[in-house]
């Protein structure tokens, strides 16, 4: 049995993020599927393990933690020798620029990506109406995130490096909604974010992840 | 070479900043940047911070945004000193920190700015008036995020553990002007989230930053 839990479901856009943490590393994994429709992420037992009653939880061992970027900042520094270096090492100055750009997605990009992955790609399958008006909000306030990711990604082939790190794996999961749905326009008008988009979510780690939501 | 902060005093994302640095007993300067002149949407200030927005860093070569970055950057600069913000140190201790400061970004803080933003910048900043409809959505919202809070720290002393940490460090500016406005009941009401409070804001790095958090004081 793996020491290593997931506590979640294959449709939510913070337990993929994690997944993909997991499969990029190669670190060994058992997947608890939580039946959110049934309201078990709000059940007592589930509380123990994330007290704001979300998915993902996690453990490790005894270590029990939840946040997705906690979790898979956690990962990332204690399997740092296996699989993929998913940080940048060397001097603080260095690793500074992961922290940053790792924040940009979570306070620049997640809400206006999420608020356009809600109305578009997650209230069809739910069966609720799409709001016009936020998706016509949300898409100019990403459009002027991505305009800076576009300065950026000519000058640095990922975001914080010239490499692969946590902070590009942060956007996939909801860069991964977006492509299925019109919002993909705002991608495409973009030609270093659109190639940056093509080479994230082509790596075999996320295909494993779409993979588990096929099951 | 020293530090250099751009941002201004009274700002919530600068102030965090401003404590992580005096906590460490870092060398530094507040360079103020004019807000009201739009000074921050200016080609220089933009080639620090692309999004417009303050705080930014300088150190030496290295150009930083956003507070939590630039919070994480200076406690990694000064680990080894008697401050320990990060626990770095101990794996288990530091993720379990790493943790806290997310739900402070993720659960906290967008429940909690819109309280401030309606109550403070709407009729200071723009002479308009507040939107309670909002107000009550997020104070519902934030008082959910306190209970768990409440719980958390039945067990420890502060969010991550017995020790002060950022994780608590990144609550002080919001909670501090939450207290200005009749919202610092939900602080209040909650026995041990005030006895939290009253213990982080009485530590001597708050209390050179405190001062300058004057939005919203009659003049």
């Amino acid at each position: 049995m793996a020491a290593i839990k997931v506590h979640g479901s294959p449709l939510s856009t913070a337990v993929q993020r994690v997944v993909a943490c997991l499969y990029e590393k190669e670190v060994d994994f058992q997947f608890v599927p939580i039946n959110m429709a049934a309201g078990e992420h709000k059940s007592e037992s589930y509380l123990a393990l994330n007290p704001f009653g979300q998915v993902p939880a996690f453990e490790d061992g005894d270590l029990k933690l939840f946040e997705s970027r906690a979790v898979t900042y956690y990962v990332a520094h204690e399997y740092a020798d296996k699989g993929t270096q998913l940080l940048i090492t060397g001097s603080n100055k260095e690793t500074a620029v992961l922290q940053l750009w790792a924040e940009v997605e979570a306070h620049q990009f997640n809400s206006p990506a999420s608020a356009l992955a809600w109305e578009l790609f997650y209230k069809p399958i739910f069966g609720k109406e799409t709001d016009s008006a936020a998706v016509e909000e949300n898409e100019a306030k990403l459009g002027k995130v991505l305009d800076v990711y576009e300065i950026r990604l000519t000058q640095s082939k990922y975001l914080a490096a010239d490499y692969f790190t946590l902070a590009d794996l942060y956007h996939l999961p909801n860069l991964q909604c977006l492509l299925s749905t019109s919002a993909k326009k705002l991608l495409e008008a973009r030609p270093h974010v659109s190639a940056w988009v093509a080479e994230i979510t082509a790596r075999p780690a996320w295909s494993k992840v779409l993979a588990m939501q096929k099951q | 070479m020293t530090i250099k902060l751009y941002g201004v005093a009274m700002s919530t994302c600068t102030a965090k900043v401003l404590a992580c640095l005096h906590e460490y007993g870092a060398e530094f300067e507040l360079v103020p940047v004019n807000l009201q002149n739009g000074e921050h949407k200016q080609p220089a200030f933009l080639a620090k911070n692309p999004f417009g927005q303050i705080p930014a860093l300088e150190d030496g070569d290295l150009t930083l945004f956003e507070s939590r970055a630039i919070s994480t950057y200076v406690a990694e600069k000064f680990k080894g000193s008697s401050c320990d913000l990060l626990r770095s140190q101990n794996p288990k201790e530091a993720a379990v920190v790493k943790t806290w400061m997310e739900v402070e970004s993720q659960q906290f803080s967008p429940a909690i700015s819109p309280i401030f933003y309606q109550s403070i910048i709407v009729p200071i900043l723009y002479g308009g008036s507040p939107n309670q409809a909002i107000i009550d959505e997020s104070a519902a919202k934030l008082g959910k995020v306190l209970d768990v809070y409440d719980k958390k720290l039945s067990s420890s002393k502060y969010l991550a553990g017995d020790f002060y940490s950022l994780a608590d460090l990144h609550h002080l500016t919001y909670i501090y002007y939450l207290m200005k406005t009749p919202y610092g009941k939900l602080i209040n009401e909650r026995p041990r989230v005030k006895a939290w409070w009253e213990d982080i804001s009485s530590r001597p790095a708050f209390k050179k930053v405190a001062p300058g958090l004057t939005l919203g004081d009659k003049n």
